[in-house]
């Protein structure tokens, strides 16, 4: 009974009416954990007062249970530990409760399940592993926690664990880390199911409900895993996605650096948010292309996503790259300016004064949207791996065996002298150039190493002006295409590139996230291994073409689930962009594109159990 | 970059230090007895001074690196994976202070680049250094005559640059073995990057003298290459002309890693030695880094220009783009104290010899007293010999060196001085309060004077007149000595005795007045 009632805790209109049930209810903190796993946030009232440590016991089994087939968790922290440290966040909150100014994530915490929140295996939590599912960070304990991780901790939130990704985020299907494959939670067959759902749907009209009741318990909540069903969930952040489409978390943090997080976002079916290039302190993360690493979002909605990102939004002492508060008040003014010139005060008539532009390479429909034109968009892609693989072997270039992580053991230390303590940390000089070869051949991965010899190419003397140059020369013409796009002007330019059509420009841009929905698990590693052809379908790096122009700008961009395809029932996932520094309103915008197509999405019981966190929209 | 360029050697500069095979005692000359060929070396300098900072250049630990093995060092240091380069502003002040007093621009925007290898000493990968953008360019250092050079000389300094210091790596502590102290990691230093303008071993050392000298007086750095904060690579070449007098470059090899001044010229002379031979005999000078040893004065290879790295040069994007404004270049300016060169310009400008402003520089703070003291209304010349004779006596009595920290401020000193000047005093008397007051003595100069009784007696009374009147009679001799041969050495014999006599009390030119009335008689 509990697991019906928890899993009617979803969006849509049944919600309120299940809440009032719920109220007059006494019932256990069992109920918070269900089989359809964490409630969304804010969806309790202040009288549930749930016992932390039960229900952390609860999502932990419910984790155990679910994750063995998803594989998206590769670490959770001691229960102990995440309990201590939200008891730390409450008593210094209560005592600076004055003094104000802390962003908490909840107004009454002691009423609401503070947010849960999962990281990606690239941030660092003080006293736990950070391995970036790669080999070579094997055995490193981190003595010091990201500056992200410690806003989450300190506003109450609880960090339990880590996820799976690509080895050091390079790649996009989650498939190269040492962990092995994270599999998305939606298979073809779930696919097929939702699809049979809508169909049923408008056949039957107002009996969904019953029908829906008869077919869940013949079909059951767990995915049928057959390696030929499997899908792919998108990466390098695929274990934040799928951790957050599973209800294993309210939101997870990924890294996005050329689509990271947007991708599997898109292709789970959850909200994926990239912030501007340096409004998160990546303090913490580990580097992979650090120009354009930023810290992502996977999160079960817009309002949950947006709550992550005030905690998380502030500037870092620790991190140079951090947006400044000048330039953070620059940024302000700006938008501001905008934002009274059109009195973009009320949510309900926002849509109407705001101008979305849709990049003409991607088609248009509909008259009131502004074809725009990106003419540098095609060249994306090349600079983007030139660069980033520059920067990914630069940043990877610490990992040699001599201060942590993995160590080649096999090395030739022939001279050493006998009755020497071996755990000394002694290298000896002559065998440096073999202790750093081989633990680095035995330390990363193929996509890893593919990367850092494609970088030292790049900076080779001979090729960097021929490359790299060139690579950043299209980078600017990236940016410069976005400048002229949009309304706004973007404040890291001198004032004068202010160009004249400031009216005629856009506010936001409307991308599709990905070409594709999700491609099946099995002919992306064939593909990988070799042992099919890469088609159109399983481009691996053409998966990126709609996601890496804003990261070469440093663009906010959210990808938003706005229903499933009619072909195969998976996810579709849209983005949109905003100018630099204006991530409030890219936010805003997607909340109210979310609300909007809540309010006209197909609702029934049955397509309510099957997409949780998706409009429940067939295209 | 230390190629030296023609239009350098066209520059007559060039032409006068060719020097001829006879004055074969100058290690610049390298001629060869068969040929007549005159090689003439090409020398330019890679010097890396340790900036005098609290911290490092991009992590908050203590630079300070010289304590406990691996007890300085932050995440950073270590490159621990999620760490980040915080840029040290003191180390950019710092910097600055050596841009300037080494006579070079200041860059307004300067950025930072990576320079990658793999060595157990950088736990980075990379080192973060500048390149196209270092924070100073073209500059110049002056070899004056005073600084030991025969012929006043100019070397030019392409860039300054700051970069990261590396871990110490320490060998056959356990033999057989390297270990890693990360304690120096990360400390902030500049790469001071010379033309290649120098011709001798004699003239590099002069130079990193007088390099050492500027960036101690500025601050900038320590500059002890015996204790590490100042290290030199050497680049050098041998030139020389073929028969139709056209200029033949010679091939480039560098010196790295010389820490004494010692091994600076030890290696300068043992490289040119060895290029010579190598020319004489034919044979061809490969461009490589070579080592000196200092037992056996020699160089030998430590890595072929094959095996040279491509360092990979990237954009150190963790760092942002440095900008300074006119506001804090005057705000570094201001802290940045004299310089030698221009301490010895102005003092000679106030009637100093260049032997007297060698005196006072030899204790900088003593300049700064000088300085005081003649703003004070002191005669420029009385004001230096009493600094240089009295108070550094009394210092070298003391065993001790010249500081403005003691009694004697230039206000007492300019007193002592006026007080003499107006006869109120006695150059003696002068002395001992002089010495009173170094030993601690508060009061005011004529407060000590009075309590002494040492003020001059004005009025030339008649005690003074028998005062007088039986020295003579006890120095017949002497009497008779000026009466016959109008002795003038005697009258000051005669008129020390009456200030001995009269415990100094007495104006000398008072008694001569007296002795000179009483023998003329």
């Amino acid at each position: 009974m509990n697991s019906l009632i928890a899993s009617r805790l979803t969006r849509g209109k049944h919600t309120f009416r299940i809440l009032s049930i719920l109220a007059t209810r006494a019932y256990s903190t069992q109920s918070f954990i269900s089989e359809n796993g964490l409630p969304i946030q804010g969806k309790y009232s202040a009288a549930t007062n749930p016992d932390l440590s039960e229900v952390l016991s609860s999502l932990y089994q419910f984790i155990n249970k679910k994750d063995k087939n998803l594989n998206s968790i590769v670490h959770i922290f001691a229960k102990d530990n995440v309990l201590k440290l939200y008891k730390d966040s409450l008593k210094s909150q209560q005592s600076s409760k004055k003094a104000e100014s802390i962003k908490t994530c909840g107004d009454e915490i002691s009423s609401e399940l503070p947010l849960i929140v999962l990281l990606k295996d690239n941030y660092n939590v003080l006293g736990e592993p950070t391995t970036c599912a790669s080999n070579i960070l094997k055995g490193f304990v981190s003595p010091f926690t990201a500056t992200v991780a410690e806003l989450l901790q300190k506003s109450g939130a609880l960090c339990i664990g880590k996820v799976n990704m690509d080895e050091f985020a390079m790649g996009s299907t989650t498939t190269s880390g040492i962990y092995g494959n994270t599999i998305n939670w939606i298979t073809s067959s779930k696919g097929l199911e939702i699809l049979e759902a809508f169909r049923n749907e408008t056949i039957t009209e107002g009996n969904s409900i019953k029908e829906g009741n008869q077919q869940s318990s013949q079909v059951g909540l767990d995915p049928v895993f057959n390696k030929n069903e499997q899908r792919s969930c998108g990466g390098s952040s695929g274990g934040s996605a799928v951790s957050v489409a599973s209800r294993f978390c309210n939101a997870s943090l990924g890294s996005d650096t050329g689509g990271s997080v947007r991708l599997p976002a898109s292709w789970c079916g959850v909200v994926g948010f990239k912030p501007t290039y340096g409004m998160c302190s990546r303090y913490g993360l580990v580097s992979y292309a650090n120009s354009f690493d930023t810290v992502g979002i996977a999160g079960e909605n817009v309002s949950t996503t947006k709550k992550v990102f005030d905690i998380i939004n502030s500037h870092d002492p620790n991190d140079m790259t951090s947006i400044s508060r000048l330039l953070r008040d620059q940024i302000k003014s700006v938008v501001d300016s905008r934002n009274s010139s059109i009195s973009l005060d009320d949510d309900d008539k926002l849509l109407g004064k705001l101008k979305i532009g849709i990049p003409k390479l991607f088609g248009s429909e509909g008259a009131s949207i502004k074809e725009v034109s990106l003419p540098n968009t095609k060249y994306a892609l090349s600079a983007y791996y030139t660069l980033v693989s520059a920067e990914a072997s630069s940043n990877l270039a610490k990992y040699d065996g001599v201060r942590y992580g993995y160590r080649h053991s096999d090395v030739d230390f022939s001279s050493i002298e006998k009755g020497l303590n071996e755990n000394e940390e002694i290298t000896n000089a002559k065998d440096t150039s073999s202790l750093f070869s081989k633990t680095r051949s035995f330390g990363f991965g193929p996509e890893v190493k593919r990367r850092i010899m494609l970088g030292n190419y790049v900076l080779s003397l001979e090729s960097f002006k021929e490359y790299y140059e060139k690579a950043q020369h299209v980078r600017n013409m990236i940016i410069q295409d976005f400048d002229k796009v949009f309304r706004i002007r973007n404040v890291r330019i001198e004032e004068q590139s202010l160009n004249d059509s400031l009216n005629e420009g856009c506010d936001l841009l409307l991308v599709p996230t990905s070409s594709t929905t999700a491609p099946l698990l099995d002919d992306i590693l064939q593909v990988q291994s070799g042992k099919k052809e890469n088609s159109s379908n399983v481009d691996i790096y053409m998966n990126d073409v709609m996601t890496v122009p804003m990261s070469l700008a440093g663009l906010p961009t959210v990808c938003i689930p706005v229903g499933v395809s009619g072909q195969d029932g998976l996810p579709i996932g849209l983005q949109l962009v905003g100018q630099y520094g204006d991530d409030e309103m890219v936010l805003r915008v997607a909340n109210i594109l979310e609300k909007k197509l809540l309010s006209i999405q197909n609702t029934s019981q049955k397509l309510d159990e099957l997409l949780p966190l998706i409009p429940k929209i067939v295209y | 970059m230390l190629i030296p360029s023609t239009k350098y050697l066209l520059r007559p500069k060039v032409k006068t230090i060719i020097i001829s095979s006879r004055i074969s005692s100058f290690s610049s000359t390298a001629t060869t007895k068969n040929t007549g060929l005159k090689y003439f070396p090409i020398i330019g300098l890679e010097i890396h001074a340790q900036l005098n900072c609290k911290q490092k250049l991009f992590s908050a630990s203590n630079a300070k690196w010289d304590q406990k093995e691996n007890t300085q060092i932050s995440f950073f240091d270590l490159a621990l994976p999620g760490s980040l380069p915080v840029l040290n502003p003191e180390a950019l002040s710092t910097a600055a202070r050596a841009v300037l007093s080494l006579n070079c621009t200041l860059s307004k925007v300067s950025k930072f680049v990576r320079k990658h290898y793999f060595y157990p000493d950088q736990p980075s990968g990379y080192q973060i250094t500048q390149s196209e953008h270092p924070i100073g360019k073209n500059g110049y250092v002056e070899l004056l005559v005073e600084d030991g050079i025969s012929e006043s000389k100019t070397i030019e300094i392409s860039q300054i640059q700051l970069e990261q210091d590396t871990a110490k790596t320490i060998y056959d502590a356990i033999p057989g073995y390297g270990l890693i102290d990360f304690n120096r990691a990360g400390v902030g230093l500049i790469e001071i990057v010379t033309r290649p303008q120098i011709r001798s071993a004699q003239e590099a050392e002069i130079f990193l003298k007088k390099l050492s000298q500027i960036l101690q007086i500025s601050g900038a750095s320590k500059a002890l290459m015996e204790e590490g904060s100042l290290r030199c690579d050497v680049n050098i070449s041998l030139s020389h002309m073929d028969e139709n007098n056209s200029f033949i470059f010679g091939t480039r090899v560098e010196i790295k890693n010389l820490n004494s001044l010692k091994s600076v010229t030890g290696a300068i002379e043992a490289e040119i030695q060895r290029q010579t031979k190598c020319l004489m005999k034919n044979e061809q000078i490969l461009p490589e880094t070579r080592t000196f040893n200092p037992i056996d004065k020699t160089t030998s290879r430590s890595r072929n220009k094959e095996s040279a790295p491509d360092y990979r040069f990237m954009p150190e994007n963790d760092v942002p783009v440095v900008i300074i404004d006119e506001k804090w270049i005057q705000a570094v300016k201001n802290t940045i104290p004299e310089l030698p060169d221009s301490i010895r310009s102005r003092l000679k400008s106030v009637g100093l010899s260049t032997e007297e402003v060698g005196v006072l520089l030899k204790y900088p703070e003593s300049v700064k007293f000088f300085d005081k003291t003649i703003a004070l209304g002191s005669d420029p010349h009385k004001a230096f010999s009493w600094i240089s004779r009295d108070i550094f006596g009394i210092f070298n009595y003391h065993g001790k060196k010249f500081s403005s920290e003691m009694n004697i401020t230039p206000a007492t000193l300019n007193e002592l001085i006026s007080a003499v000047n107006e006869s109120k005093l006695t150059a003696k008397m002068a002395k001992k309060i002089l010495i009173s007051k170094f030993e601690g003595d508060e009061r005011r100069v004529m407060e000590i004077a009075k309590a002494n009784n040492w003020v001059v007696v004005e009025n030339v009374d008649d005690s003074l007149v028998d005062l007088c009147k039986t020295i003579l009679e006890s120095h017949a001799k002497e009497v008779q000595m000026y009466n016959e041969k109008g002795n003038k050495r005697i009258m000051g014999f005669f008129v020390s005795q009456g200030i001995e006599k009269s415990n100094g009390t007495a104006k000398p030119q008072n008694l001569a007045k007296i002795f000179a009335q009483l023998l003329n008689k």
